[in-house]
């Protein structure tokens, strides 16, 4: 799941038309058993959660963000220290960093209306 | 908002025979649809975006099946499956790069029941035509994708007219590579059609991706013996590893004697509505030793005249990178 956020699950829509673009499983691209490594660590940060009444924490869907985060910082390194700083990172966005070429990508928009 | 839930009604009819599948496309003419392992069909049917009023099942037309070894040509019945064409053993030794681009279609499920004639002659992916909306190539008279907002990551870099999709399939640019004779059957007789001729682009007809009529089959696909055993070469760039079209993909057959290239056919996918055969690469690299400099010029000639649209810049040093290494890595 943090692999798909990283690297492939994208929310395109044409911006005129309202519509979104990727509607199917081959567009919308969940990682497969073929993209994520067969050797995977994973450790916990251990301490307790001050928030929480027993100093719990979530498991299973809330360490996404670090499996993000990880991918995407492994990106970065292997380019050379290329910030996206937006997920997923595409492989066209990879492509572009690698040949020194603009992004695609428009800057984030803010919708005032 | 139209109600996506289950497929059209239509009538059904499943030839034996190609002279009663000839039978009915005469009958039906443009009514009719031709079913082959059903991948592209099904999802046209299920999302409403085409509705047939009849579909001929090729499935049960036992000629249309096979791979047939020839004295000057092997020749594969359109409805063999990629699977089978991915582990025949001819093709596997004499025409690997088909074998390698039959791998490389979508999943193993979908290799298991798609056909050769039919991940060829598959419709274009653009996603604004998927998604039903009246574009050039569904008749209409506007294009969605080349618009200043559009979204056309996936789209050609090549010879645009009207549309900008481009050929979605893997195997095609091997098959141009491989200078495959596709045989097209109807009533009225046969047409054996080289690639060039096979693929059509938005200038000759915006509608369709291949010169198939109405009324003819694609019943098999000829491998002439002159490139077998060549060095060959296939690459694809997709997102995913799996279930995923090309973002570029390359096919190459090469052939090398006394250390210099003979000749060689050079092919990218999903850059132009037809796989694109580069000229200029193989005239660039003809008679020359190959080398790292070599492949370097190869991937240049290749982009040479590419126009990028909002999206799709990125296909370009993408291209460059593929031929250059089709050129320097092509192995017999």
């Amino acid at each position: 799941m943090g692999i798909g956020m990283a690297r492939f699950e994208r929310h395109v829509y044409d911006p005129k038309l309202g519509l979104p673009a990727n509607v199917g499983l081959y567009q919308a691209k969940p990682p497969s058993l073929l993209d994520v490594p067969t050797d995977m660590k994973a450790a916990a940060v251990d301490k307790p959660d001050p928030q929480s009444p027993m100093g719990t924490k979530g498991m299973g869907e809330p360490p996404m963000g670090a499996a993000a985060a990880a991918v995407i910082c492994a990106i970065s390194d292997a380019l050379g220290g290329v910030y996206f700083n937006r997920s997923p990172v595409s492989t066209d966005m990879i492509v572009n960093a690698l040949f020194k070429r603009p992004p695609a990508h428009k800057p984030l928009q803010v919708n005032s209306v | 908002m139209i109600v996506k839930d289950v497929i059209p009604n239509f009538e059904l009819y499943q030839p034996t025979t190609l002279a009663d599948a000839f039978a009915l496309l005469d009958k039906h003419g443009p009514d009719a649809w031709k079913l082959a392992g059903g991948n592209d069909s099904l999802t046209w049917w299920k999302e409403r975006v085409k509705r047939p009023k009849v579909v001929v099942d090729l499935a049960e037309i036992a000629e249309l099946k096979g791979v047939r070894e020839r004295p000057d040509e092997l020749e594969i019945g359109a409805l063999t499956t990629l699977t089978e064409v991915e582990c025949h053993p001819v093709i596997r030794t004499q025409y690997r790069v088909l074998a390698d681009a039959a791998r490389r279609v979508a999943s193993p499920q979908i290799r298991n029941t798609g056909t050769v004639g039919g991940n060829v002659a598959q419709d274009a992916r653009c996603w604004y035509y998927r998604y039903g909306l009246p574009c050039y190539r569904a008749g209409g008279n506007t294009c969605f994708a080349d618009t200043p907002e559009g979204v056309n990551r996936e789209h050609a870099l090549f010879d645009t007219d009207r549309c900008v999709a481009v050929t979605p399939s893997d195997s095609a640019p091997a098959l141009v590579a491989l200078d495959a004779k596709m045989v097209l059957r109807s009533s009225r007789g046969e047409r054996v059609l080289g690639t060039e001729e096979f693929f059509i682009g938005p200038k000759i007809d915006v509608t369709r991706l291949t010169s198939v009529r109405p009324e003819e089959i694609l019943i098999a696909i000829r491998l002439p013996k002159e490139w077998a055993g060549a060095r060959f070469y296939f690459e694809k760039a997709a997102d995913r590893q799996t279930w995923d079209f090309a973002l570029v993909n390359v096919a190459a057959a090469i052939v090398v004697s006394n250390g210099a290239v003979e000749r060689s056919r050079i092919a990218c996918g999903a850059v132009s509505a037809v796989p694109r055969r580069l000229a200029a690469v193989e005239e660039a690299i003809k008679g020359k030793v190959i080398s790292a400099e070599l492949a370097s010029i190869a991937g240049r000639a290749a982009i040479r005249g590419a126009r990028p649209l909002n999206y799709n810049g990125f296909k370009i040093p993408l291209m460059a990178s593929l031929v250059m290494r089709a050129v320097r890595d092509a192995t017999a």
